[in-house]
């Protein structure tokens, strides 16, 4: 999060006036939390370095629709997790992922997962991210966002649809959606183990 | 979902994933992040008050457009009406007058 000392109104105020040092100001405050939600999104192989300009490009030019009553990390992080979905919109999508795809490492956490014997700490739980991020890639651009949001950050169904300015009904129809897509994926990956 | 066991199989990898965050994130922006910004707002900023121009004109021709179809709309069921209508014809009168003995 920001620093405790960084003054959003004041430096929102500057900004707008024209200040760039206040604009200076403002992404050395936010830059973590922009980082954290780019790299939880896209992958190293993406451009995320592009997406985090993208993200204070959309800061800057909607800075005069920043409504001071909200906390102004909640603005940017909602800039933030769309331009990841505009990015990851733009990459091609991985064909349909099959167990031979898996690394062993993957492919032996995704037995465990299964047969109740993972670890949430060591190479397994390490794994389980890996192999997480491997089934995420396979999914169209917005269930694998809308996944991230709500399964691995365990945001509420409503702070996901205001994250991703939806309304309630759309974001749990398309929650369904991903899930069935990822249900269908994990079932096709456990069926080829039993070839 | 309708396995539960694969159900639960997520449920065990995102928990796993989740205590699993990704490698250190950077406290410090990359260096010029802000400036780089900065520039390319400047060089955006003109390109998009013409986007922001052209999407008023074609409001504005679209809505003077809806306003013409309607009148014309309205003309010609003015004109259908009127034809529809049963009105005296010119030639009522001649033709009696010719009639006559």
């Amino acid at each position: 999060m920001t620093d405790a000392n960084f003054d959003a109104a004041r430096c929102v105020a500057q900004v707008q006036s024209g200040n760039d040092g206040a604009f200076r100001e403002l992404v050395d405050a936010t830059y973590p939390l922009v980082a954290r939600i780019v790299r939880s999104h896209l992958s190293p192989a993406q451009d995320r370095a592009a997406c985090e300009q993208e993200t204070y490009l959309r800061v800057f030019e909607r800075l005069d629709q920043y409504r001071s009553d909200a906390p102004l990390e909640h603005w940017i992080a909602r800039i933030a997790v769309n331009a990841c979905l505009d990015a990851l919109r733009k990459t091609k999508r991985r064909r349909e992922l099959r167990r031979a795809d898996l690394s062993e490492t993957e492919s032996a956490a995704l037995d465990a997962s299964l047969a109740d014997s993972s670890n949430s700490a060591g190479p397994e739980a390490a794994a389980s991210k890996e192999l997480v991020d491997h089934v995420l890639a396979g999914l169209e651009a917005e269930d694998a966002v809308l996944i991230r949001l709500h399964d691995l950050e365990e945001r509420t169904l409503n702070d996901t649809a205001t994250t991703l300015g939806w309304s309630l009904s759309w974001t749990k129809w398309k929650l369904a959606r991903a899930r069935a897509r990822v249900r269908a994926t994990l079932e096709r990956l456990l069926g080829e183990r039993k070839l | 979902m309708t396995n539960p066991n694969i159900d639960d199989a997520w449920r065990r990898l995102t928990t796993a994933a989740r205590d699993n965050p990704s490698a250190e994130v950077p406290l410090a922006p990359p260096e010029g992040l802000a400036d780089r910004v900065l520039l390319a707002v400047r060089n955006r900023s003109p390109m998009r008050r013409s986007d922001v121009t052209n999407e008023r004109i074609l409001g504005w021709s679209a809505a003077l457009a809806l306003a013409a179809s309607l009148l014309l709309a309205v003309s010609s069921w003015q004109d259908l009406s009127s034809l529809l209508s049963p009105r005296p014809s010119p030639f009522d009168g001649l033709v009696t007058w010719e009639l006559l003995p």
